[in-house]
Protein backbone atom coordinates (compact mmCIF):
# COMPACT_ATOMS: atom_id res chain seq x y z
CA UNK A 1 0.00 0.00 0.00
CA UNK A 2 2.82 2.57 0.77
CA UNK A 3 4.69 1.53 -2.14
CA UNK A 4 1.54 1.67 -3.92
CA UNK A 5 0.64 5.83 -2.89
CA UNK A 6 4.68 6.33 -3.03
CA UNK A 7 4.48 5.63 -6.57
CA UNK A 8 1.74 7.71 -7.61
CA UNK A 9 3.60 10.94 -5.55
CA UNK A 10 6.50 10.30 -7.82
CA UNK A 11 4.55 9.73 -10.95
CA UNK A 12 2.47 12.93 -10.27
CA UNK A 13 5.83 14.93 -9.44
CA UNK A 14 7.27 13.01 -12.64
CA UNK A 15 4.31 14.52 -14.89
CA UNK A 16 3.84 18.29 -13.19
CA UNK A 17 7.36 18.72 -14.11
CA UNK A 18 7.10 17.80 -17.55
CA UNK A 19 3.84 20.14 -18.49
CA UNK A 20 4.65 23.72 -18.65
CA UNK A 21 1.14 25.08 -17.74
CA UNK A 22 -1.20 22.60 -16.11
CA UNK A 23 -4.86 23.58 -16.25
CA UNK A 24 -7.16 21.91 -13.92
CA UNK A 25 -11.52 21.92 -14.06
CA UNK A 26 -10.90 25.83 -14.71
CA UNK A 27 -14.93 27.37 -14.19
CA UNK A 28 -15.60 31.10 -15.15
CA UNK A 29 -18.21 32.83 -15.42
CA UNK A 30 -19.34 37.09 -15.87
CA UNK A 31 -22.62 38.55 -14.94
CA UNK A 32 -24.04 39.65 -17.91
CA UNK A 33 -26.49 42.97 -18.01
CA UNK A 34 -30.20 41.84 -17.27
CA UNK A 35 -31.00 43.67 -20.57
CA UNK A 36 -30.62 41.77 -24.02
CA UNK A 37 -28.95 38.68 -24.77
CA UNK A 38 -30.45 35.92 -26.41
CA UNK A 39 -30.22 33.41 -24.08
CA UNK A 40 -33.79 35.20 -22.51
CA UNK A 41 -32.40 38.16 -19.66
CA UNK A 42 -29.46 38.90 -17.80
CA UNK A 43 -28.06 37.01 -14.90
CA UNK A 44 -24.82 34.58 -14.37
CA UNK A 45 -23.33 33.10 -17.72
CA UNK A 46 -21.07 30.37 -17.84
CA UNK A 47 -17.72 30.79 -20.06
CA UNK A 48 -15.86 28.40 -19.26
CA UNK A 49 -16.95 25.20 -17.97
CA UNK A 50 -14.52 22.08 -16.47
CA UNK A 51 -11.51 22.83 -18.39
CA UNK A 52 -8.53 20.57 -17.92
CA UNK A 53 -5.19 20.37 -19.99
CA UNK A 54 -1.89 20.42 -20.14
CA UNK A 55 1.39 21.70 -21.93
CA UNK A 56 4.00 20.59 -22.18
CA UNK A 57 7.64 22.30 -22.27
CA UNK A 58 8.34 23.83 -25.75
CA UNK A 59 5.40 23.28 -27.26
CA UNK A 60 3.18 25.07 -29.14
CA UNK A 61 -0.97 24.61 -28.42
CA UNK A 62 -3.50 25.92 -30.04
CA UNK A 63 -6.87 27.30 -28.35
CA UNK A 64 -9.65 27.23 -31.18
CA UNK A 65 -13.24 27.87 -31.10
CA UNK A 66 -15.48 30.31 -32.48
CA UNK A 67 -15.68 33.92 -30.92
CA UNK A 68 -17.27 34.03 -27.16
CA UNK A 69 -16.13 30.36 -26.67
CA UNK A 70 -14.15 31.69 -24.31
CA UNK A 71 -10.66 31.15 -25.21
CA UNK A 72 -9.13 34.66 -24.94
CA UNK A 73 -10.24 34.52 -21.23
CA UNK A 74 -8.57 31.41 -20.25
CA UNK A 75 -5.47 32.94 -22.02
CA UNK A 76 -6.09 36.06 -20.00
CA UNK A 77 -6.54 33.91 -16.80
CA UNK A 78 -3.24 31.92 -17.59
CA UNK A 79 -1.64 35.46 -17.90
CA UNK A 80 -2.78 35.85 -14.53
CA UNK A 81 -4.98 39.09 -15.25
CA UNK A 82 -7.92 37.62 -14.36
CA UNK A 83 -8.87 34.30 -11.98
CA UNK A 84 -10.99 31.61 -12.05
CA UNK A 85 -14.01 30.94 -10.34
CA UNK A 86 -12.97 27.38 -9.85
CA UNK A 87 -9.88 25.39 -10.47
CA UNK A 88 -6.35 26.35 -10.79
CA UNK A 89 -3.36 27.14 -13.58
CA UNK A 90 -0.10 25.99 -12.48
CA UNK A 91 3.14 26.73 -13.80
CA UNK A 92 5.66 24.23 -13.43
CA UNK A 93 3.55 22.62 -10.58
CA UNK A 94 3.59 26.33 -9.13
CA UNK A 95 -0.23 27.37 -8.89
CA UNK A 96 -0.72 31.00 -10.29
CA UNK A 97 -1.79 33.97 -8.70
CA UNK A 98 -1.12 36.75 -10.58
CA UNK A 99 0.53 38.00 -13.90
CA UNK A 100 4.06 36.54 -13.33
CA UNK A 101 7.16 37.91 -15.47
CA UNK A 102 8.47 35.02 -16.86
CA UNK A 103 4.82 34.94 -18.51
CA UNK A 104 4.47 37.02 -21.60
CA UNK A 105 1.91 38.27 -23.58
CA UNK A 106 1.30 38.97 -27.35
CA UNK A 107 -2.16 41.15 -27.96
CA UNK A 108 -4.52 41.22 -30.60
CA UNK A 109 -4.57 44.85 -31.09
CA UNK A 110 -0.72 44.46 -31.15
CA UNK A 111 -1.04 47.45 -28.20
CA UNK A 112 2.04 49.22 -28.26
CA UNK A 113 2.81 52.07 -26.21
CA UNK A 114 2.69 55.33 -29.07
CA UNK A 115 4.29 57.75 -27.87
CA UNK A 116 7.64 55.44 -27.67
CA UNK A 117 9.63 54.56 -30.62
CA UNK A 118 10.08 50.46 -30.87
CA UNK A 119 13.12 50.00 -29.16
CA UNK A 120 11.85 51.43 -26.35
CA UNK A 121 8.93 49.59 -26.78
CA UNK A 122 10.54 46.23 -26.46
CA UNK A 123 13.00 46.97 -23.95
CA UNK A 124 9.97 48.31 -22.24
CA UNK A 125 9.39 44.66 -20.16
CA UNK A 126 12.98 45.09 -18.93
CA UNK A 127 12.66 48.59 -18.43
CA UNK A 128 9.76 47.33 -15.26
CA UNK A 129 12.59 44.98 -13.97
CA UNK A 130 15.01 47.56 -13.37
CA UNK A 131 17.36 46.87 -16.19
CA UNK A 132 19.71 49.54 -17.08
CA UNK A 133 19.15 51.54 -20.18
CA UNK A 134 22.42 50.67 -22.03
CA UNK A 135 21.52 46.72 -21.23
CA UNK A 136 18.26 46.38 -22.11
CA UNK A 137 18.48 48.58 -25.51
CA UNK A 138 20.95 46.16 -26.36
CA UNK A 139 18.71 42.96 -25.35
CA UNK A 140 16.19 44.73 -27.02
CA UNK A 141 18.57 45.54 -30.32
CA UNK A 142 18.74 41.43 -30.44
CA UNK A 143 15.03 40.79 -30.47
CA UNK A 144 14.32 43.45 -32.84
CA UNK A 145 16.70 41.69 -35.41
CA UNK A 146 15.39 38.53 -34.94
CA UNK A 147 11.61 39.65 -35.76
CA UNK A 148 13.12 41.43 -38.99
CA UNK A 149 12.96 45.01 -37.86
CA UNK A 150 16.48 46.32 -37.76
CA UNK A 151 16.29 49.98 -38.99
CA UNK A 152 13.17 50.60 -37.49
CA UNK A 153 14.33 51.31 -34.05
CA UNK A 154 13.66 55.01 -33.62
CA UNK A 155 10.44 55.03 -35.60
CA UNK A 156 7.25 54.93 -33.72
CA UNK A 157 4.64 52.54 -33.59
CA UNK A 158 2.16 54.66 -35.62
CA UNK A 159 4.70 54.66 -38.67
CA UNK A 160 4.53 51.60 -39.11
CA UNK A 161 2.20 48.88 -40.59
CA UNK A 162 0.09 46.64 -38.60
CA UNK A 163 2.56 43.67 -39.45
CA UNK A 164 5.17 45.46 -38.39
CA UNK A 165 3.61 46.45 -35.22
CA UNK A 166 3.01 42.97 -34.52
CA UNK A 167 7.22 42.36 -35.03
CA UNK A 168 7.17 44.63 -32.07
CA UNK A 169 5.10 43.19 -30.20
CA UNK A 170 6.45 39.58 -30.66
CA UNK A 171 9.73 41.02 -29.91
CA UNK A 172 8.83 43.00 -27.05
CA UNK A 173 7.46 39.71 -25.18
CA UNK A 174 11.03 37.55 -26.23
CA UNK A 175 12.81 40.35 -24.19
CA UNK A 176 12.32 38.61 -21.07
CA UNK A 177 13.11 34.99 -22.31
CA UNK A 178 9.69 34.10 -21.05
CA UNK A 179 8.67 30.34 -19.69
CA UNK A 180 5.73 30.83 -22.03
CA UNK A 181 4.45 32.98 -24.77
CA UNK A 182 0.65 33.53 -24.70
CA UNK A 183 -0.35 35.15 -27.60
CA UNK A 184 -4.07 36.27 -28.00
CA UNK A 185 -4.79 35.96 -31.67
CA UNK A 186 -2.04 37.96 -33.12
CA UNK A 187 -2.57 37.63 -36.68
CA UNK A 188 -6.42 37.99 -36.68
CA UNK A 189 -6.38 41.51 -37.26
CA UNK A 190 -3.84 41.50 -39.77
CA UNK A 191 -4.59 41.18 -43.89
CA UNK A 192 -4.00 37.52 -45.51
CA UNK A 193 -1.02 38.56 -46.97
CA UNK A 194 0.72 40.06 -43.97
CA UNK A 195 -0.78 37.06 -41.53
CA UNK A 196 0.64 34.60 -44.27
CA UNK A 197 4.04 36.40 -43.93
CA UNK A 198 3.87 36.63 -39.76
CA UNK A 199 2.92 32.91 -39.51
CA UNK A 200 5.83 32.17 -41.54
CA UNK A 201 8.25 33.98 -39.47
CA UNK A 202 6.63 33.99 -35.93
CA UNK A 203 7.26 29.75 -37.00
CA UNK A 204 11.12 30.12 -37.94
CA UNK A 205 11.12 32.36 -34.74
CA UNK A 206 9.76 30.01 -32.54
CA UNK A 207 11.72 27.44 -34.06
CA UNK A 208 15.40 29.09 -32.96
CA UNK A 209 13.81 29.97 -29.23
CA UNK A 210 11.90 26.50 -28.56
CA UNK A 211 9.59 28.60 -26.10
CA UNK A 212 6.26 27.14 -24.98
CA UNK A 213 3.71 28.98 -26.84
CA UNK A 214 -0.24 29.10 -26.38
CA UNK A 215 -1.99 30.29 -29.25
CA UNK A 216 -5.36 31.63 -29.31
CA UNK A 217 -7.26 31.78 -32.51
CA UNK A 218 -10.41 30.94 -34.81
CA UNK A 219 -8.91 30.17 -37.74
CA UNK A 220 -8.54 26.32 -38.60
CA UNK A 221 -5.64 27.12 -41.24
CA UNK A 222 -3.43 29.01 -38.86
CA UNK A 223 -3.71 26.57 -35.93
CA UNK A 224 -3.35 23.33 -38.05
CA UNK A 225 -0.29 25.09 -39.81
CA UNK A 226 1.28 26.09 -36.82
CA UNK A 227 0.54 23.65 -33.56
CA UNK A 228 1.72 20.73 -32.06
CA UNK A 229 -1.89 20.16 -30.31
CA UNK A 230 -5.05 21.88 -31.25
CA UNK A 231 -7.51 22.38 -28.79
CA UNK A 232 -11.26 22.49 -29.80
CA UNK A 233 -13.90 24.39 -27.41
CA UNK A 234 -17.32 24.80 -28.28
CA UNK A 235 -19.21 27.58 -27.34
CA UNK A 236 -21.29 29.08 -24.92
CA UNK A 237 -20.21 27.52 -22.32
CA UNK A 238 -16.68 26.68 -23.40
CA UNK A 239 -15.48 23.62 -22.58
CA UNK A 240 -12.98 21.26 -24.28
CA UNK A 241 -14.43 19.58 -27.77
CA UNK A 242 -11.66 17.84 -28.75
CA UNK A 243 -7.66 17.70 -28.66
CA UNK A 244 -6.03 17.51 -31.95
CA UNK A 245 -2.56 16.24 -32.80
CA UNK A 246 -2.19 17.66 -36.35
CA UNK A 247 0.60 15.51 -38.25
CA UNK A 248 2.15 18.88 -40.02
CA UNK A 249 4.16 19.85 -36.70
CA UNK A 250 7.66 18.38 -38.23
CA UNK A 251 7.16 20.08 -41.42
CA UNK A 252 6.37 23.75 -39.91
CA UNK A 253 8.21 26.39 -41.79
CA UNK A 254 9.93 23.72 -44.43
CA UNK A 255 6.67 23.37 -46.75
CA UNK A 256 3.67 24.67 -47.42
CA UNK A 257 1.31 22.14 -45.62
CA UNK A 258 -1.81 23.71 -46.63
CA UNK A 259 -1.50 21.57 -49.72
CA UNK A 260 -1.08 17.93 -48.88
CA UNK A 261 -4.28 15.99 -48.82
CA UNK A 262 -4.58 15.20 -45.08
CA UNK A 263 -4.39 18.83 -44.29
CA UNK A 264 -8.03 19.15 -45.89
CA UNK A 265 -9.24 16.41 -43.84
CA UNK A 266 -8.21 17.58 -40.93
CA UNK A 267 -9.70 20.72 -41.76
CA UNK A 268 -13.21 19.31 -42.65
CA UNK A 269 -13.02 17.60 -39.12
CA UNK A 270 -12.33 20.66 -37.23
CA UNK A 271 -14.83 22.65 -39.32
CA UNK A 272 -17.72 19.87 -38.32
CA UNK A 273 -16.56 20.10 -34.89
CA UNK A 274 -16.77 23.71 -34.86
CA UNK A 275 -20.11 23.47 -36.91
CA UNK A 276 -22.01 20.76 -34.70
CA UNK A 277 -22.98 22.71 -32.04
CA UNK A 278 -24.24 25.55 -34.68
CA UNK A 279 -27.08 23.81 -34.78
CA UNK A 280 -29.50 24.24 -31.40
CA UNK B 1 -1.46 41.42 -70.27
CA UNK B 2 -5.23 42.79 -69.52
CA UNK B 3 -3.82 45.02 -67.09
CA UNK B 4 -1.26 46.90 -69.29
CA UNK B 5 -4.23 46.95 -72.23
CA UNK B 6 -6.56 48.92 -69.77
CA UNK B 7 -4.16 51.08 -68.29
CA UNK B 8 -2.62 51.75 -72.06
CA UNK B 9 -5.61 54.40 -73.22
CA UNK B 10 -5.24 56.21 -69.68
CA UNK B 11 -1.52 57.44 -70.14
CA UNK B 12 -2.48 58.46 -73.70
CA UNK B 13 -5.57 60.70 -72.64
CA UNK B 14 -2.89 62.22 -69.99
CA UNK B 15 -2.81 66.20 -71.41
CA UNK B 16 1.02 67.20 -70.87
CA UNK B 17 0.20 69.83 -67.78
CA UNK B 18 -0.40 73.08 -68.13
CA UNK B 19 1.55 75.61 -67.52
CA UNK B 20 0.98 76.78 -63.48
CA UNK B 21 -1.01 79.67 -63.28
CA UNK B 22 -0.53 82.54 -61.07
CA UNK B 23 -3.63 81.44 -58.59
CA UNK B 24 -2.16 78.10 -58.29
CA UNK B 25 1.51 79.75 -57.99
CA UNK B 26 -0.03 81.41 -54.80
CA UNK B 27 -1.82 78.73 -53.36
CA UNK B 28 1.32 76.53 -52.74
CA UNK B 29 2.85 79.95 -51.21
CA UNK B 30 0.34 80.64 -48.78
CA UNK B 31 2.93 82.80 -46.71
CA UNK B 32 2.67 85.64 -49.93
CA UNK B 33 -0.66 85.80 -49.56
CA UNK B 34 -0.44 86.43 -45.77
CA UNK B 35 2.52 88.90 -45.98
CA UNK B 36 0.84 90.54 -48.65
CA UNK B 37 -2.49 90.95 -47.11
CA UNK B 38 -1.27 92.87 -43.90
CA UNK B 39 1.15 95.26 -45.50
CA UNK B 40 -2.52 96.21 -47.74
CA UNK B 41 -4.45 96.16 -44.68
CA UNK B 42 -1.51 98.82 -43.10
CA UNK B 43 -1.15 100.89 -46.19
CA UNK B 44 -5.00 101.15 -46.27
CA UNK B 45 -5.08 102.08 -42.81
CA UNK B 46 -2.13 104.86 -42.98
CA UNK B 47 -3.81 106.14 -45.56
CA UNK B 48 -7.38 106.11 -44.53
CA UNK B 49 -6.75 106.54 -40.64
CA UNK B 50 -5.07 110.20 -41.05
CA UNK B 51 -8.38 111.42 -42.22
CA UNK B 52 -10.10 110.20 -38.77
CA UNK B 53 -10.71 112.20 -36.06
CA UNK B 54 -7.53 111.07 -33.31
CA UNK B 55 -10.02 111.12 -30.67
CA UNK B 56 -11.43 107.43 -32.32
CA UNK B 57 -8.99 106.11 -34.55
CA UNK B 58 -5.22 106.41 -35.29
CA UNK B 59 -3.18 105.18 -38.02
CA UNK B 60 0.17 102.50 -37.73
CA UNK B 61 2.83 105.59 -37.81
CA UNK B 62 0.90 107.58 -35.41
CA UNK B 63 1.11 104.17 -33.34
CA UNK B 64 4.81 103.48 -34.02
CA UNK B 65 5.68 107.20 -32.70
CA UNK B 66 3.37 106.45 -29.51
CA UNK B 67 5.84 102.82 -28.72
CA UNK B 68 8.71 104.78 -29.44
CA UNK B 69 8.13 107.98 -27.36
CA UNK B 70 6.51 105.51 -24.40
CA UNK B 71 9.35 103.29 -24.50
CA UNK B 72 11.80 105.93 -24.42
CA UNK B 73 10.19 107.17 -20.95
CA UNK B 74 10.54 103.93 -19.44
CA UNK B 75 6.70 103.80 -19.24
CA UNK B 76 6.00 100.40 -21.64
CA UNK B 77 8.94 98.83 -20.21
CA UNK B 78 7.59 98.84 -16.69
CA UNK B 79 4.28 98.36 -17.65
CA UNK B 80 5.41 95.49 -19.62
CA UNK B 81 7.45 93.94 -16.00
CA UNK B 82 4.44 94.92 -14.06
CA UNK B 83 2.07 92.80 -15.91
CA UNK B 84 4.73 90.14 -16.83
CA UNK B 85 5.48 88.99 -13.37
CA UNK B 86 2.31 88.11 -12.13
CA UNK B 87 1.17 86.63 -15.29
CA UNK B 88 4.47 84.19 -15.20
CA UNK B 89 3.65 83.32 -11.40
CA UNK B 90 -0.20 83.35 -11.92
CA UNK B 91 0.22 80.95 -15.15
CA UNK B 92 2.64 78.28 -13.37
CA UNK B 93 1.02 77.93 -10.46
CA UNK B 94 -2.58 77.49 -12.81
CA UNK B 95 -0.36 74.89 -14.57
CA UNK B 96 1.19 72.80 -11.92
CA UNK B 97 -1.33 73.59 -9.28
CA UNK B 98 -3.53 72.13 -12.34
CA UNK B 99 -2.00 69.03 -13.11
CA UNK B 100 -1.43 68.00 -9.62
CA UNK B 101 -5.50 68.37 -8.71
CA UNK B 102 -6.26 66.64 -11.99
CA UNK B 103 -4.12 63.78 -11.30
CA UNK B 104 -5.45 63.72 -7.65
CA UNK B 105 -9.31 64.14 -8.98
CA UNK B 106 -8.88 61.43 -11.98
CA UNK B 107 -6.90 58.95 -9.70
CA UNK B 108 -9.06 58.65 -6.28
CA UNK B 109 -12.60 58.60 -6.22
CA UNK B 110 -12.61 59.98 -3.21
CA UNK B 111 -11.25 63.39 -4.09
CA UNK B 112 -13.16 63.48 -7.40
CA UNK B 113 -16.60 62.97 -5.81
CA UNK B 114 -15.78 65.37 -3.46
CA UNK B 115 -14.21 68.04 -5.18
CA UNK B 116 -16.65 67.59 -8.09
CA UNK B 117 -19.42 70.14 -7.03
CA UNK B 118 -16.82 72.75 -6.08
CA UNK B 119 -15.12 72.54 -8.92
CA UNK B 120 -17.89 72.74 -11.37
CA UNK B 121 -19.62 75.75 -9.29
CA UNK B 122 -16.64 77.43 -9.91
CA UNK B 123 -16.19 76.74 -13.50
CA UNK B 124 -20.35 77.64 -13.98
CA UNK B 125 -19.52 80.75 -12.49
CA UNK B 126 -18.13 83.23 -14.91
CA UNK B 127 -14.96 84.07 -13.08
CA UNK B 128 -14.92 87.96 -14.11
CA UNK B 129 -17.92 88.23 -11.70
CA UNK B 130 -15.87 87.41 -8.92
CA UNK B 131 -12.93 89.96 -9.55
CA UNK B 132 -14.35 92.66 -7.01
CA UNK B 133 -14.38 89.77 -4.70
CA UNK B 134 -11.12 88.79 -5.12
CA UNK B 135 -9.41 91.77 -5.38
CA UNK B 136 -11.53 92.68 -1.73
CA UNK B 137 -9.24 89.88 -0.74
CA UNK B 138 -5.90 89.37 -2.06
CA UNK B 139 -5.84 93.37 -2.78
CA UNK B 140 -4.66 95.59 -6.16
CA UNK B 141 -1.13 94.30 -6.42
CA UNK B 142 0.80 91.37 -7.48
CA UNK B 143 -1.05 88.92 -4.65
CA UNK B 144 -4.85 90.21 -6.32
CA UNK B 145 -3.44 89.84 -10.15
CA UNK B 146 -1.91 86.34 -9.62
CA UNK B 147 -5.27 85.34 -8.01
CA UNK B 148 -7.29 86.52 -11.05
CA UNK B 149 -5.24 84.82 -13.66
CA UNK B 150 -5.12 81.09 -11.49
CA UNK B 151 -9.12 82.04 -11.18
CA UNK B 152 -9.38 81.68 -14.97
CA UNK B 153 -6.21 79.80 -15.82
CA UNK B 154 -6.40 76.77 -13.70
CA UNK B 155 -9.72 75.12 -14.73
CA UNK B 156 -8.43 74.29 -18.14
CA UNK B 157 -5.40 72.26 -16.87
CA UNK B 158 -7.30 70.81 -14.06
CA UNK B 159 -10.33 69.70 -16.16
CA UNK B 160 -7.74 68.79 -19.58
CA UNK B 161 -5.32 66.54 -16.98
CA UNK B 162 -8.33 64.70 -15.18
CA UNK B 163 -10.43 63.73 -18.53
CA UNK B 164 -6.73 62.50 -19.44
CA UNK B 165 -6.55 60.38 -16.86
CA UNK B 166 -9.99 59.41 -17.27
CA UNK B 167 -9.53 58.34 -21.21
CA UNK B 168 -6.60 56.15 -20.77
CA UNK B 169 -7.49 53.28 -22.67
CA UNK B 170 -7.80 50.46 -20.44
CA UNK B 171 -6.08 48.10 -23.21
CA UNK B 172 -2.45 50.29 -22.41
CA UNK B 173 -2.70 49.88 -18.51
CA UNK B 174 -3.56 45.78 -19.35
CA UNK B 175 -0.12 46.19 -21.10
CA UNK B 176 1.25 47.37 -17.79
CA UNK B 177 -0.51 44.55 -16.20
CA UNK B 178 0.15 41.63 -18.58
CA UNK B 179 4.08 42.55 -18.06
CA UNK B 180 4.15 42.88 -14.64
CA UNK B 181 4.09 46.58 -13.69
CA UNK B 182 3.65 47.57 -10.44
CA UNK B 183 0.91 50.23 -9.72
CA UNK B 184 3.53 53.25 -9.64
CA UNK B 185 5.48 51.90 -12.80
CA UNK B 186 1.62 51.62 -14.69
CA UNK B 187 1.31 55.43 -13.19
CA UNK B 188 4.39 56.72 -14.46
CA UNK B 189 5.17 54.74 -16.93
CA UNK B 190 1.88 54.54 -19.07
CA UNK B 191 -0.69 56.59 -17.81
CA UNK B 192 0.83 60.17 -17.25
CA UNK B 193 2.87 59.86 -20.77
CA UNK B 194 -0.56 59.01 -21.88
CA UNK B 195 -2.24 62.30 -20.66
CA UNK B 196 0.63 64.22 -22.17
CA UNK B 197 -1.02 65.47 -24.98
CA UNK B 198 -4.57 66.46 -22.77
CA UNK B 199 -2.00 68.13 -20.73
CA UNK B 200 -0.55 70.22 -23.44
CA UNK B 201 -4.14 71.25 -24.65
CA UNK B 202 -4.79 72.89 -21.56
CA UNK B 203 -1.84 74.48 -21.02
CA UNK B 204 -2.51 76.02 -24.51
CA UNK B 205 -6.31 77.04 -23.15
CA UNK B 206 -4.40 78.20 -19.72
CA UNK B 207 -2.30 80.63 -21.54
CA UNK B 208 -5.27 82.39 -23.52
CA UNK B 209 -6.98 82.46 -19.97
CA UNK B 210 -3.92 83.86 -18.17
CA UNK B 211 -3.68 86.27 -21.09
CA UNK B 212 -7.13 87.66 -20.44
CA UNK B 213 -6.34 87.06 -16.43
CA UNK B 214 -4.23 89.47 -16.31
CA UNK B 215 -5.63 92.49 -18.42
CA UNK B 216 -8.69 91.94 -16.76
CA UNK B 217 -7.50 92.52 -13.65
CA UNK B 218 -5.35 95.23 -14.64
CA UNK B 219 -8.64 97.09 -15.65
CA UNK B 220 -9.82 96.42 -12.56
CA UNK B 221 -7.09 97.61 -10.60
CA UNK B 222 -5.89 100.39 -13.25
CA UNK B 223 -2.91 101.44 -11.67
CA UNK B 224 -0.20 99.29 -13.22
CA UNK B 225 0.74 97.08 -15.70
CA UNK B 226 -0.23 97.10 -19.82
CA UNK B 227 -4.06 96.71 -18.99
CA UNK B 228 -3.38 99.67 -16.55
CA UNK B 229 -2.21 101.59 -19.60
CA UNK B 230 -5.07 100.69 -22.10
CA UNK B 231 -7.72 102.32 -19.04
CA UNK B 232 -5.52 105.41 -18.65
CA UNK B 233 -4.76 106.20 -22.40
CA UNK B 234 -8.21 105.44 -23.16
CA UNK B 235 -9.77 107.59 -20.39
CA UNK B 236 -7.74 110.61 -21.85
CA UNK B 237 -8.75 110.15 -25.56
CA UNK B 238 -4.63 108.98 -26.39
CA UNK B 239 -6.04 106.74 -29.35
CA UNK B 240 -2.34 105.60 -30.41
CA UNK B 241 -1.10 105.34 -27.07
CA UNK B 242 -4.29 103.09 -26.68
CA UNK B 243 -2.91 101.11 -29.27
CA UNK B 244 0.64 100.62 -28.26
CA UNK B 245 -0.08 97.94 -25.14
CA UNK B 246 -3.06 96.18 -27.18
CA UNK B 247 -0.51 95.67 -29.97
CA UNK B 248 2.21 94.22 -27.51
CA UNK B 249 -0.26 92.30 -25.90
CA UNK B 250 -1.39 90.56 -29.35
CA UNK B 251 2.61 89.86 -29.77
CA UNK B 252 3.26 88.62 -26.55
CA UNK B 253 0.09 86.47 -26.94
CA UNK B 254 1.24 85.29 -30.53
CA UNK B 255 4.22 84.17 -29.22
CA UNK B 256 3.46 82.23 -26.15
CA UNK B 257 0.83 80.51 -28.08
CA UNK B 258 3.68 79.44 -30.44
CA UNK B 259 5.85 78.61 -27.84
CA UNK B 260 2.89 76.41 -26.38
CA UNK B 261 2.02 75.03 -30.26
CA UNK B 262 6.16 74.28 -30.23
CA UNK B 263 6.28 72.08 -26.70
CA UNK B 264 3.12 70.25 -27.84
CA UNK B 265 5.06 69.12 -30.95
CA UNK B 266 7.84 67.92 -28.94
CA UNK B 267 5.87 66.07 -26.41
CA UNK B 268 3.03 64.77 -28.20
CA UNK B 269 3.88 64.67 -31.62
CA UNK B 270 3.33 60.97 -31.31
CA UNK B 271 -0.37 62.34 -30.83
CA UNK B 272 -0.94 64.72 -34.11
CA UNK B 273 0.88 61.61 -36.19
CA UNK B 274 -1.41 59.06 -34.84
CA UNK B 275 -4.37 61.11 -35.64
CA UNK B 276 -3.55 62.26 -38.96
CA UNK B 277 -3.30 58.80 -40.13
CA UNK B 278 -6.06 57.22 -38.07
Amino acid sequence: MRNLADNAVAEQTGASTRAMITVEGVHKGFNVRATGGDDGGGGYMTVLQDVSFDVKEGELVSLLGASGCGKTTLLRMAAGLIKPDQGSISIKGTRLQGPRKDLCMVFQNFSLLPWRPVLSNVAFPLELDGMGKAEREDVARHYIEIVGLQGFERHFPHELSGGMQQRVGIARALTRKPLVLLMDEPFGALDAQTRETLQEDFIKIWAQLKTTVVFVTHSIDEALMLSDRIIVFSSRPGRIKRTIAPPFAALRGQEDVRVKPEFGSYAQEIRDLLRVERTP
Amino acid sequence: MNDASMTEPRATDMRPQEKPSVLEWLKARPNVLRVSAVVIFFIWWELVGRDVNPLFMTYPSAIFRAAWIMTQSGELPKALVASSLPFAIGLSISIFGGIVIGILIGTFWFLEYSLDPFLNALYAIPRVALVPLIILWAGLETTGKVTIIISLAIFPVIINTYSGIKDVRGSLIEIGRAYGATEIQIFQKIVLPACVPYIMAGIRLAVGFGIIGIIVAEFFTAITGLGGLIVFYSNNFATAKLFVPVIVIGILGIAMTQLVAMLEKRLSGWRISERERF
